[in-house]
C-alpha cells in the first residue's frame, strides 16, 4: 500500500541544514494500523507531511499502491498529487483545523469541494452517515466553536474520510483529550480501520492510543524502528 | 452544499474584515471616478462658458482702431448679424471701480439713459440702480495721435433697467477666459450720440461663418470711411495709412500731409501756430528739397518774397507725445495768393480741438500753445480762413518728422482714379472664427482629471494600504485554514481562486457605492472651487458633467486595481502558507553594500545641488533617495541584529524588540515605506512653497502696479505732463515705467482654458532686467518678433517651451511668427508676455500709449491715492506688487491646501492602516504574547515590549520623510518661511503623537496581551 524507501528531509535553519528524516523506510499494508511514536522533534509530523505529500522529500522514493509519488515545482504533478491527496488521503490534527465559520456538516463536506463546486447528495448521506457512525449525528448543524475538544476529533475525523480514503493520517489526535475521550476516539480509529479497511497511520505520544494500532514504529535519529 | 454558499458563508463570518475593505473600495473608487468626474465636469463648464460668452456668434468682425458704419448691417449676408458698438469702460461704486464691457446694441427696449446689465455686474453692484458709466472718448482720429486733445473719457449716468440673463447674451465676451465678464448694454444710438459716433460700429458678430470674401461683398471702403473718388482719398480718421497710401499712391498722385506748426519765421518776424500742409507737389509741379510756398497772406506777414529763407519749428513725438521741437529752413519757390490754397480742400484736414473751434483761444491740444503769442490778427485769419494753410512745403523735408503710427499722409490727390480694389484689411477691418479656437482653449486647458489624480494620489494609495491591511490580517487568520485546504487536496490555484472570489465579491459589490461617493465627491469638489477654493480658480458655477463611459472607467479602473492588489496578497498568503525560505545572508550582504553606495551618492548629490546647481527637481530626487537609502539601513541595520543575536548567543530585551520586528520585517518595510514617502510628500508640497519674498524683491523697487483702463499717451516721468495731469504732488522721487499693452488671453494660472496668444506688453527691455528678464547682448534676434513669458505662464497656461514660436495677428490681419525667446521667474508680470518696444510697435504699430504702469515711490499710499484722483478719468485699478504678486501666490497656494488637505486625509488613513497592521501582527504573535506571561513576565513589561516593536520603524519612518522633505526643499527654504516651518514641525510632532498614542491604545485594548 504504502513504501517509503530512503528517505531524507532537510530543513535549512539559518546557516546551517538539519536532516530531520535520515534514510527512513517504511513499508505499511493495506488495512494496516501502524503508530509512530517518538519524542517531541524527533521529526514526527515532518514524517506525516511527507506522508501526506504536503511536503517532498530531498532523497528517496515514495510509493502509494505501487505509484511513485514526485512533489516538484510541476504544475501537472502538483495537480495529480492534489487529486490523490484529496481522494486517497484523509487528514486527522490534534488541533483539529475545523473552520470556524462552518457548521459541523459543511467541515465535513469541505473535502468535497476541491475538485468540484458542490457536493452531491451521496456525498450528503455519507456525512450524515459518518456524524452516525461517530454519534455525533445531532450536531450537524452547531457551530464546530461550540463543540467539546472529544466532538471535535470526531467531525475532523469525519472530515478526513468523507472522500473514502484508502489512507488516514492522524498528528496526535487525543492529544488535547482527557483519558475517556482519548480512549472513545481510539475505539472509533479502530473501528474506522476494521469497517472501513482504511490504512491508518497515526503519530501519537500515547502508549495506550499506540496499542490500538497494529503495529508500533518508534522515530529515533531520523529513522523508524518497529517496537 | 456549493462553493458559492461556502464562500458567501466565509464572507459573512469574515465581515468585520470586509467591511473595512468595502470601505477602502469605496474611497479608492471615489477619488479614482470622482477626480475624472472632475475634469469632465471643469471642461463642460469650460465648454459651456464658450457657449454662453459667444452665444451663436460664429464670426468676429473689428473694426480695429477705426470705425464701421452701420449700413454693413442693412446688406443681406449680414441678416443673421449685429452691429455692435463696444467699448471698454468702467463703473466706479465708492472708492472702487470696475472695469466693465460696454456694448453698444440696437435695442429698442434700451431708452436714452438706461442700461441692461448681466448677473455678475448686477452681483458686483448689489442694489445700485443708477451709476455713472466711463467710457474712453470715441474719437475718428485716434486718441493716441498728436494734436488731439486730452479728453479721453466720457462720462454717462445711467439707470439700470434690467439683467440680461445668459440666455439672453448677457455673458458675452469675446476673449478667450472662462471667468465671467461685467458687462453694461446700452441703446447704440444713445452710445453713439454720447459719443459722437452716429452711425458707426466697430464690432460684428454674425451667427453665420462668414469668410472674407463674403465680407469683401458687403463691405465698401466709404464704411470704413475711406473717401476714394476719382481725383482724392481722405479718410474720416484723418491720417491715412502707409500700406493703403501705398497701395493707391500713383507716379501722378500727390501726397498731402497736414500739419500744425508752432512757428513760421522770417527774422524778427513771425506767425504763430498756423497749419502747413506738406505736398510732393504743388499744381503739377514738384515740390522737392527745401522749399516752401507761402500764401500772399504768410508773406505778407513775415516780409518775404521768393528766394527768400523761412524757418519754420514744429512739435514732433516718436512716443508718448514727449514732445520735441524741430526747426528746419526753407526758400521760398512761390508766393501764391490764399485763394490757391483754399480751393483744394485737400490741403485742409480735421483735426479734433483744433479745427472746429470758433477762436484761436479755444483750441484744446495736447501740444502746448502759449496764447501770448496769439495777437488779433491770428484770430482774424482763423475768423476768416479757419485751418487754411498759410504755407505747403515739400512732404520729403517733413513726411518722416509727421508721420506717426497711424499714417504718412492725410489725403491724396489723384490725376486718375488708381486701379486698386480695397479689401476690409486695407481698412483694418478683420474677421476671424472665435468658437473653434474657444472651444480648442477650453478642452485642452488645465486637465482637472490628472491635477485632481495626483492630489488624490496619496488618498488612492492609503486606500490601497486600507484594504491590503484587513485583507491581510484576515488571512493570516486564515493560514491554517489554506494549509487544510492543502491537506484536502485542494489545489493552490483552488485555494486561491476561491479566496480571490471571496473577496473580489466584495470589492465588486462596494465599488458602485464608490462610483456614487466619487459623484459626490466631485460635487463637493467642484463647490469647493467654486467657493472656499475659488482662489485656485476664480470661477463660479462650476456643474457637475456625468459621462456614463467616465463612471465606466473610474469603474473599471478601480476593480482593476482592487484585483491586482487582492492577488498581491493572496498571492503572498499562499506563499507564506506553504513556509518559503529564503537565503538571508546573501540579502544581508546585498543590502549593506546598496545601503553603503547609496548613502555616498546621495551624500554626494545633495552636496554638489545645494552648492553649485540649486535645481528643484533634483532636490526632490535627493529626498526620494534619501528615504531609499535609510530604508536599506534598516533591513540593515536588523539584520545585523538577528547575526549578532545569533553568533553571540547572548539575549537582551532590545534585541527581542529587533527579533520581533525581523519576524514580520516585510510588514514593518512596508509601514517603513509607506509612511516616509507620505511624510515626504505632504511636508515636501507643504514646505515647498512659492518663494514669495524672492518674487517681491524680483520687482525693481517698484511699488505699485497701475492698470488704466483707457491709454496714457504721456511720459508721467515729465515733469510738464505732471503738471498737465495735475501730479505735482507726487513725491519728485516718484518713477514710473509704463507697457504698451496688445489686449490677448490672460495667460495667468486664472485662466482653465489653454491660451495660444497671451497679452503682450511692449517695453524696453533694459528696463527689465531687475525683473529677472535678461536678455544677453546681441542675443535679441531683430529677423522675428520675440517675446518673453513668465515660467509658470509658459509651462501651464501655453504648454510650450523656450525656442517655440506663437502666432499673433497683427495690425494688417496678417498672422505674424513671434519668438519665445525665453522666460523670466513667475512675479509681477504673471500671465503676461513681455516684448521689446521696437517689436511691439512693429506688429502693433496703432496701439500707442500705455496701459500698464509700475510706479516706484517712497510714499506708495499717498501716490496711490493722487493718481486716482487726478487720472480719474482713466479709470486706473492700482494695486501694490505684493498686492498683485500676492493674487497669483493665492491660486498655487490653494492648489497646495487642496493638496495637504488631501494628502493629510490620505496621511490619516495610512496611518490606520498601519494600526491595522499592529493589530494583525499582534493577533499573529497571540501564542508569543500567551508564552511571555506564562514565563512570569509583568504585564506592563510585555506591554512595552510590544510598542518598542511597533512603534521604532514607523516612528523612523516619519523622522526619514520629514528630513527628506527638508532636503527636497533645500533650493527654497527661504519660501517656506518661519510660520510654515514651525507648523511643519508641529505636524511632525503630531504624526509622532498620534502614532504613539494609537499604537499603545491598540496594544493596551488587545484581548492578546495584558488584558
Amino acid at each position: 500500500m504504502i513504501e517509503l524507501e530512503n528517505i531524507t528531509k532537510r530543513f535549512a535553519d539559518g546557516h546551517r541544514a538539519q536532516t530531520v528524516l535520515d534514510g527512513l523506510s517504511l513499508r505499511v499494508e493495506e488495512d494496516e494500523f501502524i503508530a509512530i511514536t517518538g519524542e517531541s522533534g524527533a521529526g514526527k509530523t515532518t514524517l506525516l507531511s511527507v506522508l501526506g505529500t504536503l511536503l517532498p522529500a530531498d532523497e528517496g522514493r515514495y510509493l502509494i499502491k505501487g505509484e511513485e509519488v514526485k512533489v516538484n515545482g510541476d504544475k501537472n504533478l502538483a495537480a495529480r498529487i492534489c487529486h490523490l491527496r484529496n481522494k486517497e488521503i484523509g487528514f486527522v490534527y490534534q488541533d483539529h483545523r475545523l473552520l470556524p465559520q462552518f457548521s459541523v456538516l459543511q467541515n465535513i463536506l469541505l473535502p468535497t469541494l476541491a475538485v468540484k463546486s458542490s457536493s452531491t447528495a451521496e456525498e450528503q448521506k455519507r456525512a450524515l452517515d459518518l456524524l452516525d457512525f461517530m454519534g455525533i449525528l445531532s450536531l450537524k448543524d452547531s457551530p464546530v466553536t461550540q463543540l467539546s475538544g472529544g466532538e471535535q476529533t470526531r467531525v475532523a475525523i469525519c472530515r478526513a474520510l468523507i472522500n473514502q480514503p484508502s489512507i488516514l493520517l492522524a498528528d496526535e489526535p487525543t492529544g488535547q483529550l482527557d483519558a475517556t475521550n482519548a480512549h472513545t476516539i481510539a475505539s472509533l480509529f479502530r473501528q474506522v480501520n476494521d469497517q472501513m479497511h482504511t490504512t491508518i497511520i497515526m503519530v501519537t505520544h500515547s502508549a495506550e492510543m499506540a496499542k490500538v494500532a497494529h503495529k508500533t514504529y518508534k522515530l529515533v535519529n531520523g529513522k523508524l524502528l518497529e517496537e | 452544499m456549493t462553493q458559492p454558499s461556502l464562500i458567501s458563508q466565509s464572507r459573512r463570518y469574515y465581515q468585520r474584515f470586509y467591511r473595512l475593505v468595502a470601505f477602502a473600495v469605496i474611497l479608492m473608487t471615489a477619488v479614482l471616478t470622482g477626480s475624472l468626474l472632475l475634469g469632465d465636469s471643469v471642461r463642460d463648464t469650460l465648454v459651456r462658458r464658450v457657449s454662453e460668452r459667444l452665444g451663436k456668434t460664429e464670426t468676429i468682425i473689428t473694426s480695429g482702431t477705426g470705425f464701421l458704419s452701420d449700413r454693413l448691417m442693412q446688406h443681406p449676408l449680414m441678416a443673421h448679424s449685429q452691429g455692435y458698438l463696444m467699448m471698454d469702460g468702467f463703473v466706479s461704486i465708492g472708492d472702487k471701480l470696475l472695469p466693465v464691457y460696454v456694448w453698444g446694441v440696437d435695442n429698442d427696449s434700451l431708452i436714452s439713459g438706461e442700461v441692461m446689465i448681466n448677473e455678475p455686474l448686477q452681483a458686483k453692484l448689489g442694489d445700485v440702480e443708477d451709476f455713472v458709466l466711463h467710457l474712453p472718448s470715441g474719437n475718428l482720429v485716434p486718441s493716441g495721435s498728436l494734436f488731439v486733445t486730452k479728453n479721453y473719457a466720457t462720462k454717462m449716468r445711467v439707470h439700470v433697467s434690467g439683467v440680461k440673463s445668459v440666455e439672453e447674451g448677457g455673458n458675452i465676451l469675446l476673449k478667450n477666459e472662462q471667468t465671467l465678464p461685467l458687462n453694461v448694454f446700452v441703446g447704440r444710438q444713445y452710445l453713439a450720440e454720447t459719443m459722437g459716433l452716429e452711425g458707426k460700429i466697430n464690432l460684428v458678430l454674425s451667427d453665420d461663418l462668414v469668410d472674407e470674401e463674403q465680407l469683401a461683398k458687403c463691405w465698401t471702403p466709404e464704411m470704413s470711411g475711406i473717401h476714394l473718388t476719382d481725383s482724392s482719398l481722405t479718410y474720416d480718421g484723418v491720417f491715412i495709412s502707409s500700406p493703403l497710401v501705398d497701395k493707391c499712391r500713383t507716379a501722378n498722385s500727390t501726397v498731402y500731409f497736414s500739419y500744425f506748426v508752432n512757428d513760421l519765421i522770417h527774422g524778427t518776424d513771425s506767425v504763430p501756430y498756423s497749419f502747413v500742409t506738406a505736398v510732393n507737389e504743388w499744381q503739377g509741379e514738384p515740390l522737392e528739397g527745401s522749399n516752401i510756398i507761402l500764401s500772399d497772406y504768410a508773406s505778407e506777414r513775415l516780409g518775404v518774397h521768393e528766394g527768400d529763407s523761412v524757418r519754420m519749428s514744429y512739435f514732433i513725438t516718436k512716443q508718448l507725445k514727449s514732445l520735441e521741437t524741430r526747426e528746419q529752413t526753407f526758400m521760398v519757390k512761390r508766393v501764391v495768393p490764399l485763394s490757391d490754397f483754399m480751393h483744394d480742400s485737400l490741403l485742409l484736414a480735421d483735426f479734433p480741438g483744433l479745427t472746429h473751434v470758433e477762436k484761436c483761444t479755444d483750441w484744446d491740444s495736447d501740444v502746448p500753445i502759449k496764447m501770448e503769442h496769439v495777437h488779433k490778427v491770428d484770430e482774424d485769419y482763423w475768423y476768416a480762413y479757419r485751418q487754411t494753410p498759410k504755407a505747403v512745403v515739400a512732404y520729403d523735408a517733413v513726411g518722416s518728422d509727421w508721420s506717426n503710427a497711424f499714417g504718412n499722409a492725410t489725403a491724396l490727390r489723384f490725376v486718375e482714379r488708381p486701379e486698386v480694389s480695397l479689401s476690409p484689411s486695407d481698412a483694418g477691418v478683420l474677421l476671424f472664427h472665435p468658437r473653434e479656437q474657444g472651444l480648442a482653449g477650453a478642452k485642452g486647458g488645465v486637465d482637472f482629471s490628472s491635477l485632481f489624480l495626483s492630489l488624490g494620489f496619496f488618498i488612492i494609495l492609503a486606500s490601497i494600504m486600507l484594504m491590503k491591511s484587513p485583507l491581510t490580517e484576515m488571512f493570516t487568520l486564515r493560514l491554517g485554514e489554506i494549509q487544510l485546504y492543502r491537506q484536502l487536496g485542494f489545489t493552490e490555484w483552488n485555494i486561491g481562486r476561491r479566496l480571490f472570489e471571496e473577496s473580489f465579491c466584495i470589492m465588486l459589490l462596494a465599488s458602485p457605492l464608490g462610483v456614487a461617493a466619487g459623484l459626490a465627491y466631485s460635487s463637493i469638489t467642484l463647490w469647493l472651487l467654486g467657493n472656499v477654493w475659488s482662489g485656485a480658480t476664480h470661477t463660479e458655477g462650476f456643474a457637475l458633467h456625468v459621462q456614463p463611459m467616465t463612471l465606466l472607467i473610474g469603474w473599471v479602473t478601480g476593480m482593476i486595481i482592487c484585483a491586482f492588489a487582492l492577488f498581491m496578497v493572496v498571492r503572498n498568503m499562499l506563499r507564506q502558507g506553504q513556509g518559503e525560505t529564503k537565503e538571508k545572508s546573501a540579502e544581508g550582504k546585498r543590502d549593506k553594500y546598496l545601503f553603503i553606495g547609496l548613502f555616498v551618492f546621495t551624500s554626494a548629490l545633495i552636496t554638489v545641488n545645494f552648492l553649485f546647481l540649486h535645481e528643484l527637481a533634483l532636490f526632490i530626487i535627493c529626498g526620494l533617495l534619501w528615504i531609499l537609502t535609510w530604508g536599506f539601513f534598516l533591513r540593515v541595520y536588523v539584520s545585523r541584529q538577528v547575526r549578532e543575536a545569533e553568533s553571540d548567543g547572548k539575549m537582551s530585551r532590545r534585541r527581542l524588540t529587533w527579533l520581533s520586528i525581523r519576524a514580520s520585517i516585510k510588514q514593518h518595510l512596508q509601514a517603513y515605506w509607506a509612511l516616509s514617502l507620505g511624510v515626504f510628500t505632504v511636508f515636501a508640497v507643504g514646505l515647498n512653497r512659492p518663494d514669495f519674498g524672492r518674487a517681491i524683491q524680483a520687482t525693481g523697487g517698484y511699488n505699485l502696479y497701475v492698470d488704466s483702463r483707457v491709454p496714457i499717451q504721456y511720459d508721467l516721468n515729465n515733469s510738464a505732463v505732471r503738471n498737465k495731469l495735475s501730479l505735482d504732488a507726487l513725491p519728485d522721487s516718484t518713477q514710473f515705467l509704463g507697457f504698451m499693452r496688445h489686449t490677448q488671453d490672460e495667460a495667468s494660472c486664472i485662466n482653465l482654458n489653454q491660451v495660444t496668444t497671451p497679452t503682450v506688453l511692449g517695453v524696453n527691455l533694459e528696463d527689465m532686467e531687475s525683473f529677472g528678464l535678461i536678455v544677453e547682448e546681441g542675443k535679441h534676434d531683430h529677423t522675428i518678433a520675440q517675446l518673453y513669458i513668465d515660467e509658470e505662464s509658459l509651462l501651464w497656461s501655453l504648454m510650450k517651451s523656450v525656442g517655440d514660436t506663437l502666432y499673433y495677428q497683427n495690425d494688417k490681419g496678417e498672422r505674424v511668427p513671434v519668438l519665445i525667446a525665453g522666460s523670466y521667474p513667475t512675479g509681477i508680470f504673471h500671465g503676461n508676455a513681455i516684448m521689446s518696444s521696437d517689436d511691439f510697435r512693429r506688429l502693433w504699430p496703432k496701439e500707442v500709449g500705455v496701459e500698464v504702469l509700475l510706479v516706484k515711490s517712497p510714499r506708495a499710499d499717498e501716490t496711490a491715492e493722487i493718481l486716482s484722483t487726478a487720472m480719474s478719468e482713466y479709470g486706473l485699478n492700482i494695486q501694490s506688487v505684493e498686492e498683485r504678486i500676492r493674487m497669483f501666490f493665492e491660486v498655487t497656494e490653494t492648489y497646495l491646501i487642496i493638496f495637504m488637505t488631501l494628502g493629510g486625509l490620505g496621511l490619516l488613513l495610512g496611518i490606520f492602516s498601519l494600526m491595522i497592521i499592529v493589530r494583525k501582527n499582534l493577533a499573529a504573535q497571540a501564542h508569543t504574547i500567551l508564552q511571555y506571561r506564562a514565563m512570569g513576565f509583568d504585564d506592563s513589561l510585555v506591554a512595552k515590549m510590544l510598542l518598542h516593536e511597533n512603534l521604532l520603524v514607523p516612528l523612523y519612518a516619519v523622522c526619514i520623510g520629514a528630513t527628506g522633505s527638508v532636503i527636497s526643499i533645500s533650493a527654497n527654504v527661504a519660501g517656506a518661511g518661519i510660520t510654515t516651518l514651525l507648523m511643519a514641525f508641529a505636524g511632525f510632532l503630531g504624526i509622532c503623537i498620534l502614532l504613539y498614542y494609537g499604537i499603545k491604545k491598540i496594544i493596551s485594548s488587545s484581548s492578546f496581551t495584558c488584558k
